[in-house]
């Protein structure tokens, strides 16, 4: 993920990371808590999730297709 | 057991609706919508499993019951098996993982990687880290 981040803000991106420590917890808390980071960003993000986080990107963007700009 | 589990949208309510319209001996069972889901609840999920075992049912309907399974449990088979022929899954051995450091070392040596062009449209971006990851990893 750092090494991504990195990439990507070489590249010009605004990049936030997820703000998990570790992700290991349910998947509704995880979900409500990336909803509070989606929120933050002053245009819609493209999502990088990397396995669950692609299964908890595919939800957010479910959620909220107006505020995502893509997978 | 369905689940209204919105984080796991490759199997749908519908689908678990559909099973047990079609198995005469099944039954819909899931949790309350919002709530946390029922296959999750390792407790909850027994007493459901021992409440529809302890039902006074015959013993025809019990050989039906289990014809039921049996028949989807081949079907099961006979899909996955049929997938395994036509879409061949090499699977590469768990010691590959200790390759990580110099794959590592490889890409950030790699002046592919190093030659950054900048993006015409820059959108921001939000990174979500696998299953016992975190932003750090």
């Amino acid at each position: 993920m750092t090494v991504l981040a990195g990439w990507l803000r070489r590249r010009g991106h605004e990049v936030r990371g997820s703000g998990m420590l570790v992700n290991v917890g349910c998947a509704g808390g995880e979900l409500t808590r990336l909803e509070q980071v989606l929120a933050e960003f002053d245009a819609p993000p493209i999502l990088i999730g990397q396995s669950r986080g692609g299964t908890l990107a595919r939800a957010l963007a479910a959620r909220h297709p107006q505020a995502v700009a893509g997978l | 057991m369905a689940s209204y589990d919105e984080a796991d949208p490759g199997h749908p309510y519908s689908i678990a609706e559909a099973w047990a319209d079609r198995l005469p001996q099944g039954r819909l069972v899931s949790e309350e919508q919002g709530q946390s889901p029922l296959a999750w609840q390792g407790g909850r999920l027994s007493r459901v499993i021992a409440d529809f075992c302890e039902e006074p049912r015959s013993r025809r309907g019990w050989r039906r019951a289990l014809e039921q399974v049996e028949v989807g449990h081949r079907t099961a088979l006979r899909h996955f098996m049929a997938m395994d022929e036509t879409d061949p899954v090499s699977v590469a051995p768990v010691r590959g993982e200790l390759r990580y450091g110099l794959e590592l070392a490889r890409l950030l040596a790699d002046g592919r990687f190093n030659r950054v062009t900048p993006a015409a449209d820059p959108r921001p971006v939000l990174l979500i880290p696998g299953f016992l990851a975190g932003d750090v990893s």
